[in-house]
C-alpha cells in the first residue's frame, strides 16, 4: 500500500506521502477523539462503580468468611453485570459515536474529501475503535477479576477470549449502524437492551440473532469448571450451540459486519 | 459566451457534463454543464440554488443522479480525483479540541504526508493563511475569521490544483476579506483553479475572473462579468444623470433609440432605462457635446453583478 | 411600522404562559419527524398489541368456553382485568419507554442546549419557567403515549368485553390508578430526563447515563441486596424485600403506582418499601429540579 511520491508544494517544500500514512492518521485521529471523549468518563465511572461493588461483594462476611471463588465471581458479577450490561454499553458508546459523531459534528467531510478510498477510511476507524474498546473491556474485565486475587484468574481466562470476540462483533455491528444511520446510538441502544435482552428470555431459535446468545453458548461450554451453564429444563430452554459453532458464528459475523460496513460507508452520500 | 452554455476555459481542471442531482422529489441540479480552469471562478446564486450540491458533487461527497463529473480526467467520486482537490467547507465545524497547528498537521497526515517535511509543509501553510502566530491556541477559541483561515489552510495542505471554497468570506471582517481575497488572487496567479461560492454578489465583482450564475438548480449563465453584460444586449441598464436642466433634456433623450424610458428625480437628476449600453454612451457623448447639457455626473446605477443577477433571475422566472 | 400599528399588534398578543403549549407542540413535532421515533414507538406498542389480543381472546374464551376461560385466568392472573393487569403493563413498557425517552430527550431539549436554541426561546416573552413547563409537557406526553394511553385503551377494551356497566362501576379506581401512575411517571421521568439532557446534551453520554440509571443501578441493587442480606435471610427474600432494591427507580415508581391502584395492588414485599420508594422518587424529583434550574440559569447567563 506504501505509495510514496514526491509532492512539490507551491512553496517548493518537498515532502513524502503515502496512503498507509494517511490511513494511520485516520486511525490515530479516531483513537484520540474517542479516548478523549465524555463516553470515556462515563465508562470510567461505570467501571469504577462496578469495581467498588465487586470489592464490597468480595469482602469476607462474618457468616461467609471464605474467599470468593471464580465460579461465584462468574455467576454473580461477570455474567449479569459485565456481560449483561457493561460489555454492550461500552462497545456501543465508542462504536456508535465513531462515525455518527463525526457526522453530527459536521467533521466527517474532512475524512470523506481526503484521497483515501472510503473503504480504507472505514477500516482505519474500525481498527481504532476495536483497539480502544478491547483495551477498555479487557482492562475492565481483568480489574474485576483481580478483585478476588489469584482466584479470579480462572474466570479471566474463561471470559477473556469470549469478551474479545464479543467485543469485536459488537463493534462491527454498532459501527455498521453508525455508518448507516445518523442516530446510531439510539438504534444500538434499542438493539442492546431490547433485542439482546428480550429475545434472550424467549424460548426457541429467535435468540440466535443476538451476539450474546453465542457468547453465552461459548461460555457455557468452555466455562464448565465455573458452573456457568444452567441446568435441567433451563438448559433445554436456552438450547445453546457448541463452543466451536459459536466461535465460527461470531467470527463470520465480525467479518460480515466489517465488510457490510465498508460497503455501506463507501456508497453512502452523507449530508 | 452564452447563457446556459458551458464556459470553456483554456485548460479545464474540472468538467461537469450534463449533471443532474435530485434528493427524493427535490431536484437540486438540473442538467448542469460547465468547465473550470485556472483562475478564480465565482459560483453565484441565491440560497437553495444548488451551489453546495454542485460543490459536494465536485468534491466527491455525493454522486450525480445523471451525467458525469471529472477532475483532471478522473471521475470525481474516485480517490484519485480528490487528490487534486482541496475543500474549504461551509460552516465552522472542525475538530475543535485540536490547536490550529495540530489541525493542520492532522490534515497533512490525512493527505498521507509524513516526516519532518509534513511539519514544514504545515508551517508554510500556516504562514500562507496568516495563522502562524496564533496556531497554538485551540480552534474552539478562534473567531469566525480565524476559523475560515485555518479551514483554508487545511484545504491548501496538499497543494491542490483545484481549490473549492464554500462561502469562504462568510463572517470575515472587511480587513480579513481583503487579505483572503489577496490570497485567492495569489493562488490563482500560481495557475490554480479556485472555485468560490457566494450568495453575496459584490464579493465576486472584484475577485472572480469568471462567474457561474446558478439558480433553482440550473446554470443560467457563465463567463466574465463583461462577457455576460455584452451577451445580455436586451438587458435594460439603469443610468442616473445629474444635470442643470433635466426637464429640458429629458424629451430629447427619449428620441435616442437606445433609451427606453426616462424619469425625472428632482431637483436635478434623470433616471434612464437604457437598452444597449455601448450605443447609448456613444449617442449621449455626441448629444452632450453639441447641446450644452451641463452634465455634472453620469453613473450607471446597476452595473454590479447584483443587477445582472437580478435580471437573470427575472428572466429565469419569466422566460418570455 | 407605525406606533399605532405596533400597539394594535400588541393588543392581539396572548398571555406569555400560553406559550407552554406551542413549545411542547413544536418539541413533539420535532420528535415525530424522525423515522427512528416511529420505529421505537412501533416496538413500544408490541407489548400493547400482545396484551390487547390476549385480553380479547381471554374474554371470548370465558364467554364461549367458561371452563377453559377460568383455567386460563388462573394461569394468567395478570390478565384478569384487575388493577394489576394495567399496572404490570405499564411496568413492562419501562425498557422501551426508557430508550424512546433517551432518543426524544436529545431531540427535545438537547439540541436547544447544544445549538443555542435556548436563546431563541428566552429572547421572547417566554421565561425559563414557561420554557421548562413546555418541554416537561412534551416529555410527559411522550411518556403517556407509551404507558398511560395504551393502558387506558386496554382498560376500555376490558370493560367493553365484559359486563360493561358493572365493570366500570366496580373498577372505577383503576382509571384513577392508571392516570395517577401515568402522572407520576411523566413527572418524575420528565424532570429526570430534562435535568440530564441539560447537563449532557450529546447523545452518547446521555444514553450511557440513562442506561446506567435504568439498567446498571437495578443490577447493582440486586447484587447489593445479595451482599448485605442477613445471615438467616434466604436469597429469594433478600432479592424481594431489600432496601437496596430501591436503586431501581422504575421499580420505585411501580411501587408508588401500585398504591395509586389501591392497597390490594401492592405486593406484600413492596409494602415495606413504599416509604423508601416515595423518598427516593421525591429526592430524584427535587435533585432533578435543582439541577435543571441551575443549568438553565447558567446557560441564560452565558447567552
Amino acid at each position: 500500500m506504501e505509495t510514496a511520491n514526491e509532492h512539490s508544494t507551491s512553496q517548493s517544500v518537498p515532502v513524502r506521502h503515502s496512503r498507509f500514512a494517511a490511513c494511520a492518521q485516520v486511525f490515530r485521529l479516531t483513537l484520540r477523539r474517542q479516548f478523549f471523549s465524555r463516553q470515556t468518563i462515563v465508562t470510567a465511572v461505570l467501571l469504577g462503580l462496578s469495581l467498588g461493588i465487586t470489592a464490597l461483594w468480595a469482602y469476607p462476611k462474618s457468616w461467609n468468611p471464605d474467599p470468593r471463588t471464580s465460579a461465584q465471581l462468574a455467576s454473580q458479577i461477570l455474567s449479569p453485570l459485565y456481560m449483561g450490561f457493561l460489555l454492550p454499553i461500552i462497545c456501543l458508546s465508542y462504536a456508535s459515536a465513531a462515525i455518527s459523531g463525526e457526522r453530527t459534528g459536521q467533521t466527517l467531510v474532512y475524512l470523506l474529501t481526503t484521497n483515501i478510498p472510503r473503504p480504507l477510511v472505514y477500516l482505519a476507524i474500525y481498527a481504532a475503535v476495536v483497539l480502544l474498546t478491547l483495551a477498555v473491556t479487557l482492562g475492565g474485565l481483568s480489574a474485576l477479576c483481580l478483585v478476588i486475587d489469584e482466584n479470579g484468574l480462572e474466570a479471566f481466562r474463561v471470559f477473556s477470549t469470549v469478551v474479545t470476540c464479543a467485543t469485536v462483533t459488537y463493534v462491527g455491528l454498532f459501527l455498521l449502524f453508525s455508518a448507516g444511520v445518523r442516530r446510531a446510538t439510539f438504534l444500538a441502544l434499542a438493539y442492546a437492551l431490547m433485542i439482546e435482552t428480550l429475545t434472550a428470555n424467549i424460548p426457541g431459535v429467535v435468540k440466535r440473532v443476538t451476539v450474546s446468545f453465542y457468547a453465552k453458548s461459548w461460555l457455557y461450554e468452555t466455562g464448565e469448571p465455573l458452573d456457568l451453564a444452567p441446568t435441567g429444563a433451563a438448559l433445554g430452554l436456552f438450547n445453546p450451540v457448541s463452543a466451536a459453532s459459536a466461535q465460527w458464528v461470531l467470527a463470520l459475523a465480525s467479518v460480515g459486519f466489517l465488510a457490510l460496513g465498508m460497503w455501506v460507508f463507501s456508497r453512502k452520500e452523507y449530508d | 459566451m452564452n447563457a446556459a452554455t458551458p464556459a470553456t476555459p483554456a485548460t479545464p481542471l474540472a468538467g461537469v457534463r450534463n449533471v443532474s442531482k435530485w434528493f427524493g422529489p427535490l431536484m437540486a441540479l438540473n442538467g448542469v454543464s460547465l468547465e473550470i480552469g485556472p483562475g478564480i471562478t465565482g459560483l453565484v446564486g441565491p440560497n437553495g440554488a444548488g451551489k453546495t450540491t454542485l460543490l459536494r458533487l465536485l468534491t466527491g461527497q455525493i454522486k450525480p443522479s445523471l451525467g458525469r463529473l471529472e477532475i483532471c480526467g478522473h471521475d470525481a467520486w474516485l480517490a484519485k480525483a480528490r487528490d487534486r482537490i482541496g475543500l474549504c467547507p461551509f460552516g465552522d465545524a472542525t475538530w475543535d479540541e485540536l490547536s490550529g497547528r495540530q489541525l493542520i498537521r492532522v490534515t497533512a497526515g490525512l493527505r498521507g504526508f509524513t516526516g519532518a517535511g509534513a511539519h514544514r509543509r504545515a508551517e508554510v501553510v500556516l504562514e500562507t493563511v496568516g495563522m502562524a502566530d496564533r496556531a497554538n491556541r485551540p480552534v474552539r477559541t478562534y473567531s469566525k475569521g480565524m476559523r475560515q483561515r485555518i479551514k483554508l489552510g487545511q484545504a491548501l495542505i496538499h497543494d491542490p490544483d483545484l481549490l473549492v471554497l464554500d462561502e469562504p468570506l462568510n463572517g470575515v471582517d472587511p480587513v480579513g476579506r481583503e487579505e483572503l481575497n489577496d490570497l485567492f488572487l495569489a493562488l490563482a496567479k500560481q495557475g490554480k483553479a479556485v472555485l468560490v461560492s457566494s450568495h453575496i454578489l459584490h464579493e465576486m465583482d472584484q475577485l472572480a475572473d469568471r462567474i457561474l450564475f446558478i439558480c433553482r438548480g440550473k446554470l443560467l449563465a457563465s463567463g466574465s462579468l463583461a462577457e455576460i453584460r455584452d451577451m445580455l444586449d436586451d438587458h435594460p441598464l439603469k443610468v442616473r444623470i445629474s444635470c442643470e436642466a433635466p426637464r429640458r433634456i429629458a424629451p430629447q433623450l427619449l428620441t435616442f433609440e437606445s433609451v427606453k424610458a426616462v424619469s425625472i428625480r428632482p431637483p436635478e437628476d434623470l433616471l434612464l432605462e437604457v437598452q444597449n449600453p455601448g450605443r447609448f454612451y456613444a449617442e449621449f457623448g455626441e448629444f452632450a457635446a453639441g447641446n450644452d447639457a451641463q452634465v455634472h455626473r453620469l453613473k450607471a446605477t446597476d452595473t454590479s453583478t447584483e443587477a445582472v443577477f437580478d435580471y437573470l433571475m427575472e428572466r429565469a422566472s419569466h422566460p418570455k | 411600522m407605525s406606533a399605532g400599528l405596533r400597539d394594535d399588534w400588541k393588543e392581539h398578543q396572548r398571555a406569555a404562559w400560553l406559550a407552554c403549549w406551542p413549545i411542547a407542540r413544536t418539541a413533539l413535532l420535532l420528535v415525530f419527524r424522525r423515522k427512528l421515533f416511529w420505529l421505537l414507538l412501533g416496538i413500544a406498542l408490541l407489548t400493547f398489541m400482545f396484551m390487547f389480543g390476549a385480553i380479547y381472546l381471554l374474554a371470548e374464551l370465558k364467554a364461549q368456553q367458561p371452563g377453559i376461560g377460568r383455567m386460563l385466568s388462573r394461569m394468567l392472573p395478570d390478565l384478569d382485568g384487575s388493577g394489576r393487569t394495567f399496572l404490570n403493563f405499564m411496568l413492562a413498557q419501562g425498557t422501551v419507554t426508557m430508550i424512546l425517552l433517551a432518543f426524544a430527550g436529545s431531540v427535545l431539549a438537547g439540541n436547544d442546549h447544544r445549538r443555542g436554541g435556548l436563546t431563541f426561546y428566552l429572547s421572547r416573552r417566554i421565561n425559563v419557567l414557561y420554557y421548562s413547563v413546555g418541554k416537561l409537557l412534551a416529555i410527559g406526553l411522550l411518556v403517556s403515549l407509551t404507558t398511560t394511553l395504551p393502558a387506558l385503551i386496554l382498560y376500555l377494551e376490558q370493560g367493553l368485553l365484559v359486563d360493561t356497566t358493572e365493570y366500570f362501576r366496580e373498577n372505577y379506581n383503576i382509571l384513577f390508578g392508571i392516570l395517577g401512575y401515568g402522572v407520576l411517571l411523566s413527572l418524575t421521568i420528565g424532570l429526570l430526563l430534562f435535568a440530564l439532557v441539560s447537563w449532557m446534551p450529546r447523545p452518547v453520554p446521555l444514553v450511557m447515563t440513562w442506561g446506567c440509571l435504568f439498567v446498571f443501578l437495578p443490577i447493582l441493587g440486586r447484587i447489593l441486596s445479595f451482599v448485605f442480606r442477613d445471615r438467616e435471610e434466604s436469597i429469594r427474600e433478600a432479592l424481594e424485600g431489600s432496601h437496596w432494591l430501591l436503586l431501581n427507580l422504575w421499580r420505585d415508581l411501580y411501587i408508588l403506582g401500585a398504591r395509586c391502584f389501591g392497597e390490594e395492588s401492592l405486593r406484600r414485599s413492596d409494602e415495606d418499601l413504599l416509604t423508601g420508594a416515595a423518598v427516593v422518587v421525591a429526592t430524584v424529583c427535587v435533585l432533578s429540579f435543582v439541577a435543571m434550574v441551575v443549568r438553565i440559569r447558567q446557560l441564560q447567563h452565558h447567552s
